[in-house]
C-alpha cells in the first residue's frame, strides 16, 4: 500500500504535498483530516509559501526522538531573523505542532530580551502609544525594576 | 502547554474568515503595519524573564494590559516553576547568614551576584543579617536584623526587585513569635502568620497562643479569632518553606500533653481555621521534614539504618492515604539527617551538615559541598512576576490593626 499524501494550499495559493502520517504531527491538520476524511487539498490561509515550506521541511524531519529536541533547536537558529521566526511561530501556533512553536518563541523571547524599548517595539510590530510623560510616569511607576 | 494549544486552534478556526477585529479599544492604533495577534505575543513574553517585562511595561499601553493580566502572570509563573533549571538559594543559618545561590544540577557551584539581598542604607539601621521565613511563587518573605533595633519582615520580589516592608505590631508582651508565609489562592493573596505564646506566671500549665495574619493585599494585620488548639504543639522547623503554596501551612509538633506524639499542624489561610493531620505510622523516627512534592503533602524521615523514607499524602487530610512513596539508603553517608523537598522532585539532606540532593530518578547523590547550620533554609529562586497591589476599597482598612510606630 503506498503512503497516502495530502497537499497543503498557503495563503499565497501554492501547493505543497506532504505524506499524510508527517503532516498529522500538527494537531490542527490532524483534527481536519479526521472530520473530512481525505479532503484533496487542505487550505491554510493564514501561512505564505515562504513558511509552510519551512514547516513542510521541519515535518519531513527523519529524527530519532531522542535528538529531535536538539534538532528542533538548531532548525530555528538557523532562521534566525525575527520576523521569519514570528511568521514560523504563528504558523505553528496555528497548526498546533507544539515542539516547533515552543522554540521558535523561546528564540524571540531570547533574542528581546537584551533588546532597548524601541527595538522590542520593532520587533514585535508595536506602535508607540506613549507620550514622553506617560513613558515616564510608568517608569516611576514601577522604578524597582529599572 | 495544552491549553494554550487548544486556543491556538479555536483561534485558527474562527479566524479562517480573516477577522482580526480584537483592537477594537484601540482607535489610535496605526493600520499601516499588520498587528501581532495577542496570543502569539503572549506564548513570546512568557518566555522572557520577568525582570525585562517589568521594563517591557513601557512598550505600549495595549501591551503593558496584557503583561498586567492575572492569567499571564499566572502562566509566566508555571512555566517559571517547571524549569529543568532550578535554582536554590541556601541560607546557611539562622540570622546574618550567608546567602548563596546554586544550580540544583550542580549544587556545588555557586553562582556569585545572582541577587543581593536588599539592605537599609539608613545610618543607625545597621543590618546584621537577614533570617528566611518563606518563599512561595517568587516572593521571599525574610526577617531584616537592625542592631539593637529588633527586625523588620519584608516581602520581596528579587525578579522585579520589588519590596514590600510589614508593618511591625505593638509590643503584646508574649514570646517566642514565629512566623510563617503564604499563598492564598481563594483570595489571591500572600499571608503572614505570627504565633506567638503567653504563659501566666502563676499557672504555668496553661498557655494562650495569640495568632495574627498579615494580609498583603489589605495590607495590614488581622487578630485570628479561632482558637489555636490547645493540644497542638508549637511550630517546628520549616527548612525549605516548600509550605503555604495551596493556601495551607503545615508544621510538625508534638502533642501539648504528650511527646511522644508527633503530628502536623494546619492552617487554612483562607478560611483562618486549624486543623491536624495525623502521620503514616505512630512510631516514625523523630527529626522528620514535611515538604511538598507534586502538589502533595510528603514526609521524610531517615530510620537508624541509614534508610530514608518518603511518604506522600495522597488525599489531602486523610490519614489514611499515606503512601510510602520511596526508600533509599545511603550506606556510605555518615550522620544524616532529612532537610526536605525541592520544585524539581528532587530531596535534600545533610550527611555529617553537609547539604546533598538526591535525585531519586536517577538514584544518585549531589552535595553541595558545605555544611549547613541548625537553622539553614533553602528555597527555590522562582522568577516571577507575582506583586499584590493593595486593595483600594477604605472600608477595610478600618478593620486594620494599628502598628506601632517603632
Amino acid at each position: 500500500m503506498s503512503k497516502k499524501t495530502l497537499t497543503l494550499m498557503s495563503k499565497d495559493k501554492q501547493l505543497f504535498n506532504i505524506e499524510e502520517h508527517l503532516a498529522v504531527q500538527s494537531v490542527t491538520i490532524r483534527n481536519m483530516v479526521k472530520e473530512d476524511g481525505a479532503s484533496s487539498v487542505i487550505p491554510l490561509p493564514r501561512v505564505d509559501s515562504e513558511t509552510l515550506a519551512l514547516v513542510i521541511e521541519y515535518l519531513n524531519r527523519q529524527q530519532a526522538p531522542e535528538e529531535d529536541e536538539d534538532y528542533v533547536k538548531k532548525f530555528v537558529d538557523e532562521r534566525g531573523e525575527i520576523p521569519t521566526l514570528l511568521e514560523l511561530a504563528q504558523a505553528a501556533l496555528d497548526l498546533d505542532i507544539k515542539k516547533l512553536m515552543d522554540a521558535a518563541c523561546m528564540k524571540v523571547a531570547d533574542l528581546i530580551k537584551d533588546f532597548t524599548l524601541e527595538e522590542v517595539r520593532e520587533a514585535l510590530r508595536i506602535e508607540n502609544d506613549r507620550t514622553p510623560e506617560e513613558e515616564k510616569a510608568i517608569r516611576d511607576e514601577f522604578q524597582w525594576a529599572f | 502547554m495544552r491549553g494554550t494549544a487548544k486556543d491556538g486552534l479555536t483561534r485558527e478556526i474562527s479566524q479562517m474568515g480573516g477577522s482580526r477585529s480584537q483592537r477594537k479599544h484601540r482607535p489610535t492604533m496605526a493600520t499601516t503595519i499588520e498587528k501581532l495577534p495577542d496570543h502569539l505575543l503572549s506564548n513570546i513574553l512568557v518566555r522572557v524573564p520577568a525582570r525585562t517585562l517589568a521594563q517591557m511595561r513601557s512598550v505600549s499601553k495595549p501591551l503593558n494590559v496584557l503583561l498586567s493580566q492575572p492569567s499571564f502572570i499566572k502562566t509566566h509563573l508555571h512555566r517559571s516553576i517547571k524549569t529543568d533549571d532550578e535554582i536554590l538559594l541556601v541560607f546557611k543559618d539562622g540570622v546574618s547568614s550567608e546567602v548563596t545561590v546554586h544550580p540544583s544540577r550542580s549544587p556545588h557551584l555557586e553562582l556569585p551576584n545572582f541577587i543581593q539581598l536588599p539592605v537599609y542604607d539608613n545610618p543607625g539601621y545597621e543590618c546584621k543579617g537577614h533570617e528566611l521565613i518563606g518563599a512561595v511563587n517568587g516572593l521571599i518573605c525574610f526577617s531584616y536584623h537592625l542592631a539593637n533595633r529588633g527586625y523588620i519582615i519584608q516581602i520581596w520580589n528579587p525578579s522585579i526587585s520589588a519590596l514590600l516592608v510589614v508593618p511591625r505590631l505593638v509590643p503584646s508582651g508574649g514570646f517566642l513569635p514565629e512566623y510563617r508565609f503564604g499563598f492564598d489562592p481563594k483570595n489571591d493573596d500572600y499571608k503572614l502568620l505570627r504565633h506567638e505564646l503567653f504563659v501566666d506566671e502563676n499557672k504555668p500549665d496553661e498557655r494562650h497562643v495569640l495568632v495574627q495574619v498579615y494580609s498583603m493585599r489589605k495590607r495590614c494585620w488581622k487578630l485570628i479569632t479561632e482558637r489555636f488548639p490547645e493540644h497542638l504543639g508549637m511550630f517546628g522547623v520549616d527548612k525549605v518553606c516548600g509550605d503555604g503554596h495551596d493556601g495551607r501551612l503545615h508544621w510538625l509538633c508534638f502533642h501539648a500533653d504528650d511527646y511522644n506524639i508527633e503530628m502536623i499542624g494546619a492552617f487554612d489561610l483562607g478560611a483562618e481555621t486549624f486543623s491536624e493531620i495525623a502521620l503514616p505510622v505512630d512510631n516514625i523516627p523523630h527529626g522528620n521534614v514535611l515538604g511538598v512534592l507534586g502538589g502533595k503533602l510528603c514526609l521524610m524521615s531517615c530510620l537508624k539504618d541509614h534508610n530514608f523514607e518518603v511518604w506522600l499524602l495522597n488525599e489531602y487530610g486523610n490519614a489514611e492515604s499515606w503512601a510510602k512513596l520511596h526508600v533509599f539508603s545511603l550506606f556510605s553517608a555518615n550522620n544524616m539527617s532529612p532537610f526536605g523537598f525541592t520544585l524539581s522532585n528532587e530531596f535534600l539532606f545533610t550527611s555529617s551538615d553537609v547539604l546533598s540532593l538526591y535525585d531519586p530518578i536517577a538514584a544518585n547523590v549531589k552535595s553541595f559541598m558545605f555544611k549547613v547550620g541548625r537553622h539553614a533554609k533553602v528555597v527555590p529562586y522562582v522568577d516571577s512576576l507575582v506583586w499584590i497591589t493593595p486593595d483600594k476599597r477604605k472600608k477595610k482598612r478600618k478593620r486594620c490593626m494599628v502598628p506601632s510606630k517603632s
